[in-house]
């Protein structure tokens, strides 16, 4: 009797299980996600590099902190977005206080502050004179009367300039300092079959190896390649359509893509507030690409790899002028003009074609892991009466030699080395010229301890050398050479893949 | 004597982890194939296959105590239990999938594969019965 309850029992809670799990598997929605913090202590050379790196100082910072919503309802059909939180500066390399876009002509051609304030101060002293003296008074005649006018009506023009600049400026740094919240991936996949399948959304570019393994549990170092991340050869993410899928050759497998977006997004290395628009006017304003990979089953594991994409990069402007132009507006600011016959023109602030290639490799043998990436990327200006060209060829190769220790943790020591490198001709393309600073390479070293999988605690130390272009006219100071490029960095990194 | 005694000792612990590591491949009745290879099976296990035998592929794991568990990963995945951990959060970052679904033991996930149409499971042949169909090794 009691051997018939014991069996009744068991049998309940194994269907019960099987309920579960049958329950578990429908289930359709998951969240997942990863978060990390960082400590960084960066020591540069000369204020330059702080451009690229932040100020010398000891910052401690929430990294990241990324929330996956994986929703699939049925066999054919998946969706996933990804949200990331980021307290981290931009590491872009703005040039602050340089926006040559702050005052622009009629053509949407960019003025500079002197050739502003040399107008402006002209007009006002024209109008002046004829208000003081008399219709039909010079500037030169009111100078002569009030001596230092000039100057007086000059100081003030500048100083409205310089409060536009400061403005400006203000809104960048809180753009750097306060950078939130980001959609990283948004899309959702029709699911056929393993070889065929298509994707809808915003999505990452499946170019490469590292510009897909982005969340820091998944990273081996602590700063990726600098041409997957400040300086991206191949775009991080792109809006489009993407078809993928994988065939099985024997015991390897061939994986491919080719996708049809908008382009590259996001800012433009080049100037504060502006960025890609990802315009479409056109079917050739649309970017395309694609990335084949075969996977061998030899060794621990083989991966070859190459992408390709050609793409546009455009930020198209409507332009607010005055038939007195910027001048106007400017006095107008100190309550002496009148902005008159407002017109409105659209120009292109950025429009460039990029062409990109690129080969990746990985090879695992026991339990050391090779990988390597180059990547190179022409850039073409396509704005009217305006033909420069940027190339830029950037590669990567890193080491590292996994130490189990014991079932729940593993060191891995690693090294890699950066080099990354452009050239430009008149005056380049994709807001990039090799006047003055054409590369750096960087050099890593630094431990993953892996705790239970899911932990990571990383340190690392980086060495940057920005490379002098010797040949170019050099914007440069004289007094600055390449020894004082340089910057060392030391950071550690925990993360956690909940 | 003693080296009988020694000899004897061997062979019963040889044999004995012989069977703990016999595992046999069982799928739902509803599954067409009568045969699975080692890299399908890897693929599988690490998500790239998605479908197999006219099903929709649902692969289940054992826990981690189970021996079967390192037996299989090690065999068919060639990673130890900590690189196959590890793989599956790596995945699930990279927004490739989600780790299957984990069972106590033999019985538990047999129990499993003879309720989800595309479930396929590793288990101890001695937990095989008619509620689920064993696949041969290409």
């Amino acid at each position: 009797m009691n051997n018939i309850k014991w069996i009744t029992k068991a049998s309940l809670s194994l269907m019960a299980l099987a309920a579960f799990a049958s329950a578990q598997e429908a289930i359709p929605f998951k969240v997942y996600g990863f978060a990390d913090m960082n400590v960084q202590y960066n020591k540069s050379a000369s204020s330059f590099n702080t451009q690229f790196l932040g100020p010398d100082t000891m910052s401690i910072s929430l990294g990241h902190a990324n929330i996956y919503f994986d929703f699939n309802p049925n066999t054919h059909i998946k969706a996933l977005l990804e949200v990331g939180f980021s307290s981290t500066k931009s590491s872009l390399a703005y040039n602050i206080g340089s926006d040559t876009n702050l005052f622009v002509d009629s053509k949407g051609s960019p003025i500079s502050d002197m050739q502003v304030i040399s107008a402006a101060t002209a007009m006002k002293m024209a109008q002046l004179a004829d208000s003081i003296l008399g219709k039909g008074a010079t500037a030169a005649q009111l100078e002569a009367a009030a001596p230092g006018t000039t100057a007086s009506v000059e100081t003030n023009v500048s100083k409205v300039v310089a409060a536009a600049h400061a403005a400006q400026v203000a809104n960048a740094q809180n753009a750097r300092r306060f950078q939130n919240i980001s959609i990283q991936r948004a899309y959702f996949d029709l699911v056929l079959n393993d070889g065929n399948n298509l994707r809808m959304g915003q999505f990452i570019t499946p170019a490469g190896i590292w510009n897909v393994d982005h969340g820091s549990p998944v990273v081996l170092t602590i700063r990726q390649p600098m041409e997957t991340s400040i300086v991206p050869i191949f775009p991080e993410s792109q809006l489009g359509l993407m078809y993928f899928g994988r065939q099985y050759l024997g015991d390897h497998d061939l994986n491919y893509n080719v996708y049809v977006t908008t382009g590259r997004t996001g800012p433009s290395a080049a100037s504060i507030g502006h960025g890609y628009d990802n315009s479409i006017d056109k079917p050739s304003d649309l970017a395309y690409g694609g990335h084949v990979g075969l996977k061998l089953d030899m060794l621990k594991g083989i991966s070859i790899g190459a992408s390709a994409m050609t793409g546009t990069m455009r930020e198209k402007y409507q332009n607010q002028q005055a038939s007195l132009d910027i001048i106007s507006m400017l006095l107008d600011t100190v309550g002496e003009a009148k902005v008159q016959n407002v017109v409105y023109n659209d120009y292109f602030n950025i429009k460039d074609r990029e062409f990109i290639y690129g080969g990746d490799a990985k090879i695992e043998v026991g339990k050391l892991t090779l990988q390597g990436e180059c990547n190179y990327r022409r850039i073409d200006n396509e704005k009217d009466n305006q033909s420069g060209t940027t190339n830029m060829l950037g590669y990567y190769g890193l080491l590292a030699y996994k130490l189990p220790l014991g079932t729940d943790y593993a060191l891995t020591p690693y090294a890699m080395y950066e080099n990354v490198g452009w050239k430009s001709s008149n005056g380049g393309a994709g807001s990039i010229t090799d006047d003055g600073i054409n590369g750096f390479y960087t050099v890593a070293a630094g431990l993953n301890f892996s705790i239970f999988t899911n932990f990571h605690f990383k340190l690392e130390y980086d060495r940057l050398q920005l490379l002098l272009n010797s040949k170019s006219s050099a914007s440069f100071p004289s007094s600055i050479k390449e020894k004082d490029l340089v910057s060392n960095i030391i950071s550690s990194q925990f993360s956690v893949a909940f | 004597m003693n080296i009988f005694y020694k000899t004897l000792v061997t062979f019963l612990a040889l044999a004995g982890l012989a069977l703990a590591g016999d595992f046999v491949v069982i799928v739902n009745p509803a599954n067409t194939a009568s045969s699975i290879s080692s890299a399908e099976l890897k693929r599988i296990y690490t998500g790239k296959m998605t479908q197999f035998g006219g099903q929709k592929a649902v692969p289940i794991n054992l826990g981690d105590a189970d021996p079967l568990y390192a037996e299989f990963v090690s065999s068919i995945t060639k990673m130890s239990p900590a690189d196959y951990k590890q793989f599956w959060v790596d995945a699930q970052i990279k927004g490739e999938g989600t780790a299957p679904m984990m069972q106590r033991n033999s019985a538990a996930a047999k129990m499993i594969v003879a309720t989800i149409p595309g479930a396929i499971a590793y288990v101890d042949a001695s937990v095989v019965d008619a509620t689920v169909k064993k696949l041969n090794m290409k």
